[in-house]
């Protein structure tokens, strides 16, 4: 029982035909058929061939070369050599004919795939002489002149004598014969998956003894029967290594994963109420702010803007209303900007809003607006800040002192106020305000602030 | 079913004209007409008076828009799909218009306009949102009508992704809009975004409805109290709010009066008088709105059903953020306000909530109780639910029975005649199919399994999840022996062994480890389930899912890092130069402190403090699970590429398994040992054999790569509070259990670990370890006929063939096929 261990160095069999390796490969259940296996009558082309003992050597191989076509070569080839694997498969003379073909029939390839075989049993020291000095021949002559050889039969070469005088070369010079070369990369293939092991083991049922060759040739049929199922059921490939691949597991059902079915919210489709509206909708308000924007209201005008908005607030939104007109607003109509404002407050416009009023010269209206709005609804604080720091720079830039005066005044009851209604953090702006007070420590209203701040410290 | 409020046409937003009568032009008042017309439902009056119109104003679109909408009434929406292009076309036309008559505008008052208001305003150059620019040019060709119900449309079609970028830019603009449609956008995208689990975006707008319509029902239910007193508090001038009330707009305009007489500054004011009115600084309440405006007026009747759809929506992100505790008790305020309605949607929560628990069998008490179960929607609803309690109880099959009840019901609404766009939305059978197909996964039938999922697709495509249980079905048909793969184990697996010759040629030949012959029933698997249950279709899914979740968790990041941009019902984000700061962390608390003044602050960051530990508990919740299915991902991934026979990338997967943080130890092991084979097939098996060696102790043995705790998930832990002590504890128990049937043990895990040790080491020409190893590993796998065939081959490998004869023979999954059989085939 001949165990093959491919991975050692120059025992590589032929790389397995990789195009049938793919298609096997291919995880599709139809396609499932052992690997390399041979059709029937192929195999049935193999048994005659090798049985064709008595006729010269050339003309099995030439027959091997009608008879199998070019595409199916490699794969017959395989089977030739698994056969010749078993030394007791093949009886001598057919041996003989077997390592002919292998080694005539592939020889148009660039590189015989099957000269490491030939050449490891030419210096199998197990095997017969008479197989040993026949590959001697053939492996050591050029090519054309070992016509001597094949010339013969298979039969007339094992009566002849010839090969008792045959020189054995050494293995490393055949290799050099041969133009082989050990070492020349195979086209990738995995040593893993090809350190296969003959997956043929012979069981016989009956015992070894009666193991010689006058009964091996009388059942002859029944061993072409045995040849032929195992070329077409087996793979040639043998037994791969073995590896466990777990599976993974299945994640497990996630809490929440399974979905738990609610009743619907209805959401009907909405009327446009807006259809053929009155589009003066607002237009009267926006008449009016833009008259804000321009000089003081009438006292009843301003009550219609705060009545309108009281109305429908949304219709600041539609009042014509934008950052660029507020300055003016807040100069000539604060409560009207207050009333605007306020319900701005969630508009996305409203940042702008507040960097117009940051930025704005300082005024007793702006500040009013800014309490006023601090009252109405809850600034950012970034904001109020801001608007602090601005005042605070512009009671220090003013230059005529009545009017200094009157502003310091006005920021310290602002700051006061926001301060007792905790609008704001005096943390925040202690240190600036601190200063404020004392550079205006003149004016009893800045003192009366530098109190509240100590008091609060 | 459902609040009231709904139940009632959506309450058209009157023509806003109607104070005044008389000044109403013909098409206006024709326009007011067809409105009451569709108010009251009789649409087909509506549609003649719309066709009136339409003679009148040609080709205006909110004559068309209202037309196709009235006609899907009256059709009973033949067709969503021709519906979504007309209001496709509709609003192009609108925005059309909306350019021509603002270049109109222009031209008439722009640079005029524009150059003074510099001047005061220090010349800076403010940005401009072109939202403004829209309302400000409004109403005629406001499409925030038409996008609404595109929305809505979209949403009865389950297509919540679109649905959703189609209402955000609304809802980013809300404020302008008038209450009633706002609330409808608010509810629809509470909707989408709870369908979407979006638990951020469904806070924020819960947030924001209760910021804006007052309808807070305090999280905490001390602070109720509070209210009223601030209320009672509250001096003159009244307090403010952003949305200010008409019921006291005369009292309003007095106190201005008063104000404005005085304050009109002449430089002899006093200062001090004049700012000593705002010392009494009044106190800022939050008014619990019972009117609206006067164009909601009967939205302000049903203010208290507003109050209860939004605590719905409440308890029902809490179920959805696992915030058991609150939902409990918020579903008892619910419950309270509720009563003497028609509690179906309560006690269907209720229920839901006790199945969150591990309740059960109250779950199931509670959801036998509504009494409506006659109509198909409510049918499929029971039945879904039921069978989602049956797979906690660990009753698959019949389980399997409720969903596909549950399915049928609800594919009978699709067949419903006349169509409603309603039905359409009620027609659930994309999650039951969800359901379903997990049932069949759990059964072990991976073929339907499949077919569930694929008709649960259009809901779930975006989900990571979605592709990781397809991809199951695949590796489950595999396990089953349906598919087969190089290298992979499935239940069936067998060795077969031809017995070749007789006599003295008789031979054995040993066949790689195979499929008990059953290829046949496979191949019967018609082509659709080809295309569903494959590796590639496996690998293909696999990398969807991945993809997903990589995109999800970028997505999650980006928000995290500017919370601010989507927090759009929160304030406005000051942001001035030097203040980015203040205006960042300001925004980050996803609540109203615009609006809460000094005594309600304390009621805004309760609420606010109490949504924020419910997310902060669902981010983490969705961490860890994110985490789980991506190490599953990997880990899938890894093991299909192996069985597709592409080593390097099945090395690459094993090796990012192992580079998660907290993996799991199981998956741990499994990705050593994917790599270790890869490995092997990349010819590198002394670095396979260091992989896998990290389990050796002492010398030769091998520690348990895990144990049962740590291989699978640490119990979430359940809201128990005594009142069903038992369920949780047997839950945890039958969790063990499942864990055990459905994955490696930790045993046969240590057997895996020697066998493929043992295999290195032949392919490194140590043979004896390789035996060593080999029959350990037997030993503990004395069942797996793989295990043996490795062992047959190391026989093999020795020439030890007759002992490699007698493990065949001993081994229970070897079959000896006769040759005379194979010879004909």
């Amino acid at each position: 029982m001949s165990v093959k261990k491919d991975d050692e160095a120059g025992t590589s069999p032929p790389a397995p035909p990789r195009v049938a390796v793919a298609a096997a490969a291919a995880p599709k259940p139809s396609t499932y058929a052992p690997m390399g296996a041979l059709r029937g009558e192929e195999c049935a082309d193999l048994l005659a061939l090798v049985s064709a003992v008595s006729r010269p050597l050339e003309d099995a191989v030439a027959d091997f070369l009608a008879r199998v076509p070019p595409e199916r070569r490699p794969r017959f080839g395989n089977a030739v050599s698994f056969v010749l694997e078993d030394k007791m498969m093949l009886q001598p003379a057919e041996r003989l004919v077997a390592f002919a073909i292998l080694h005539q029939g592939y020889s148009s390839q660039l590189a015989n795939p099957f000269l490491p075989l030939l050449i490891n049993a030419a210096c199998d020291e197990t095997s017969e002489k008479a197989e040993q000095a026949f590959l001697q021949v053939l492996l050591s002559s050029t090519n054309g002149d070992n016509s001597e050889v094949l010339k013969q039969s298979a039969v007339d070469y094992l009566n002849g004598s010839d090969y008792a005088s045959q020189v054995f070369l050494p293995r490393e010079q055949l290799v050099k014969q041969c133009s082989y070369d050990v070492a020349r990369p195979l086209p990738f293939s995995s040593n893993f998956r090809d350190a296969t092991v003959r997956s043929a083991i012979l069981d016989p049922d009956v015992f070894q003894s009666v193991g010689n060759s006058s009964e091996v040739s009388s059942i002859i049929p029944n061993r072409d029967d045995m040849v032929a199922t195992l070329l077409q059921q087996t793979s040639l490939k043998g037994l791969p290594p073995q590896w466990i691949r777990p599976s993974p597991p299945r994640l497990e059902i996630l809490e929440g994963e399974l979905q738990w079915l609610n009743i619907d919210n209805n959401h009907e489709l909405l009327w446009d109420g807006t259809m053929c509206a009155d589009t003066s909708r607002g237009a009267v308000i926006r008449d009016l702010v833009d008259q804000a924007c321009k000089g003081p209201l009438a006292v009843a005008q301003q009550e219609k803007i705060i009545e309108d908005l009281g109305k429908d607030w949304k219709l600041v939104y539609h009042c014509g209303m934008t950052p660029q007109k507020l300055p003016d607003l807040v100069e000539h109509n604060p409560l009207i900007a207050v009333e605007v404002l306020s319900k701005l407050i969630n508009s996305p416009d409203m940042d702008a809003y507040f960097d117009v009023i940051v930025h704005m010269d300082m005024s007793l209206h702006s500040m009013e607006v800014v309490n006023r709005l601090t009252t109405a609804v809850v600034l950012p604080p970034g904001f109020v800040h801001d608007y602090i720091s601005n005042c605070i720079r512009s009671c220090e830039d003013i230059k005529d002192k009545y009017m200094q005066n009157r502003l310091v005044r006005l920021v310290c009851v602002f700051l006061q106020s926001l301060i007792r209604n905790k609008i704001i953090d005096v943390q925040d702006l202690f240190v600036e305000v601190q200063a404020f007070c004392i550079a205006f420590s003149r004016i009893r209203e800045a003192v009366g602030l530098f109190r509240l701040l100590k008091s609060l410290e | 079913m459902e609040p009231p409020a709904a139940k009632e046409a959506p309450p058209p937003p009157l023509p806003p004209a109607a104070e005044e009568d008389a000044m109403l032009s013909a098409t206006a008042a024709m326009a007011k007409e067809a409105a009451l017309a569709f108010q009251g439902r009789r649409y087909a009056d509506c549609a003649v008076l719309l066709t009136k119109l339409l003679d009148k104003k040609e080709g205006d679109p909110k004559v068309h828009h209202n037309m196709a909408i009235t006609e899907s009434f009256l059709d009973s929406c033949p067709d969503s799909n021709r519906l979504l292009k007309i209001l496709g076309d509709v609003k192009r036309r609108s925005e059309e218009l909306v350019c021509a008559s603002r270049e109109q505008a222009d031209s008439a008052n722009g640079v005029g306009n524009n150059a003074p208001s510099g001047s005061r305003g220090s010349g800076i150059v403010l940005p401009f949102s072109a939202t403004h620019n829209a309302s400000t040019y409004g109403d005629e060709f406001d499409t925030t009508i038409i996008t609404f119900n595109t929305a809505v449309i979209l949403y009865h079609l389950h297509d919540y992704e679109s649905a959703l970028s189609v209402l955000d830019p609304l809802y980013r603009n809300i404020e302008p809009m008038d209450e009633t449609t706002a609330l409808h956008v608010c509810f629809l995208l509470l909707d989408i975004t709870l369908a979407l689990q979006d638990a951020t975006k469904a806070v924020d707008i819960i947030q924001y409805l209760e910021r804006s319509f007052g309808v807070a029902n305090t999280m905490n239910p001390n602070e109720n109290v509070s209210i009223p007193q601030q209320q009672l508090a509250q001096p003159k001038p009244p307090a403010r709010i952003n949305m200010p009330p008409d019921s006291d707009s005369n009292a309003y305009a007095g106190g201005y009066e008063n104000l404005s007489a005085g304050i009109f500054p002449d430089d002899q004011i006093e200062f001090e008088s004049l700012y000593s009115t705002f010392d009494g600084h009044q106190n800022l309440g939050r008014r619990i709105l019972n009117d609206f405006s006067r164009a909601s007026a009967d939205l302000a009747a049903t203010a208290a059903d507003l109050k209860v759809r939004l605590q719905i929506y409440k308890v029902r992100l809490l179920l959805l953020t696992r915030n058991l505790k609150v939902a409990k008790r918020e579903l008892k305020v619910l419950m309270n306000m509720a009563r003497g309605r028609d509690s179906s949607t309560e006690l269907l929560l209720k229920s839901q909530l006790e199945y969150a628990r591990g309740n059960y069998r109250k779950a199931v008490k509670l959801l036998s109780t509504p009494n409506n179960r006659t109509e198909p929607a409510m049918l499929a609803i029971f039945y879904n639910n039921l069978g989602c309690i049956l797979h906690q109880q660990r009753s698959y099959h019949t389980s399997i029975w409720c969903f596909s009840k549950a399915l049928k019901y609800s594919l009978s609404l699709r067949s419903e005649k006349p169509m409603k766009l309603s039905a359409l939305s009620q027609d659930k059978s994309c999650l039951i199919s969800y359901n379903c197909g997990i049932q069949h996964l759990m059964c072990g039938k991976p073929l339907l399994a499949a077919s569930c999922f694929r008709e649960a697709m259009p809901l779930f495509y975006k989900r990571p999840l979605f592709w990781l249980r397809f991809s199951e079905c695949s590796l489950l048909a595999l396990e089953k022996g349906i598919l087969c793969a190089n290298g992979a184990s499935s239940c069936n697996d067998e060795i077969e062994i031809n017995v070749v010759g007789s006599g003295q040629w008789r031979q054995l030949i040993v066949n790689p480890v195979n499929l008990r012959n059953n290829f046949d029933s496979a191949g019967v698997t018609s082509g659709e389930h080809k295309n569903l249950v494959s590796l590639g279709f496996a690998r293909q899914c696999l990398l969807n899912a991945l993809l997903l979740l990589d995109a999800t968790e970028q997505e999650n990041s980006v928000i995290a890092s500017n919370t601010e941009d989507c927090n759009q019902g929160a304030v406005q984000g000051y942001k001035s130069s030097g203040q980015k700061s203040t205006a960042s962390t300001d925004s980050k608390s996803p609540s109203g402190p615009t609006l809460a003044n000094v005594n309600g602050e304390q009621k805004g960051t309760s609420l606010n403090a109490t949504w924020q530990s419910s997310l902060a508990l669902h981010d983490e919740i969705c961490r860890k699970e994110n985490l789980k299915i991506r190490q599953a991902i990997l880990g899938n991934l890894a093991f299909v590429e192996l069985c597709l026979e592409n080593p390097l990338k099945a090395l690459s997967y094993a090796k990012s398994v192992l580079q998660l943080t907290d993996c799991s130890r199981m998956y741990v092991f499994l990705s050593h040992v994917y790599a270790a084979e890869a490995l092997c097939t990349l010819n590198r098996p002394k670095d396979a054999a260091e992989k896998l060696s990290v389990y050796i102790r002492d010398g030769n043995d091998i520690e348990l790569p895990y144990n049962v705790e740590n291989s699978e998930k640490a119990l979430v832990e359940r809201d128990s509070d005594g009142e069903d002590s038992v369920a949780p504890s047997v839950t945890k128990l039958a969790t063990e259990e499942s864990e055990h049937s459905e994955s490696l043990r930790p045993e046969e895990a240590r057997g895996v670990l020697y066998i493929d040790l043992g295999m290195t080491a032949a392919m490194q020409g140590e043979v004896e370890q390789a035996n060593y190893m080999v029959s350990r590993g037997l030993a503990m796998l004395p069942n797996n006929p793989r295990a043996v065939l490795a062992s047959v081959y190391i026989d093999l490998l020795q020439g030890k063939s007759q002992e490699a004869v007698g493990k065949l023979r001993q081994c229970r999954n070897v079959r000896f096929r006769p040759g005379s059989i194979a010879a004909s085939s």
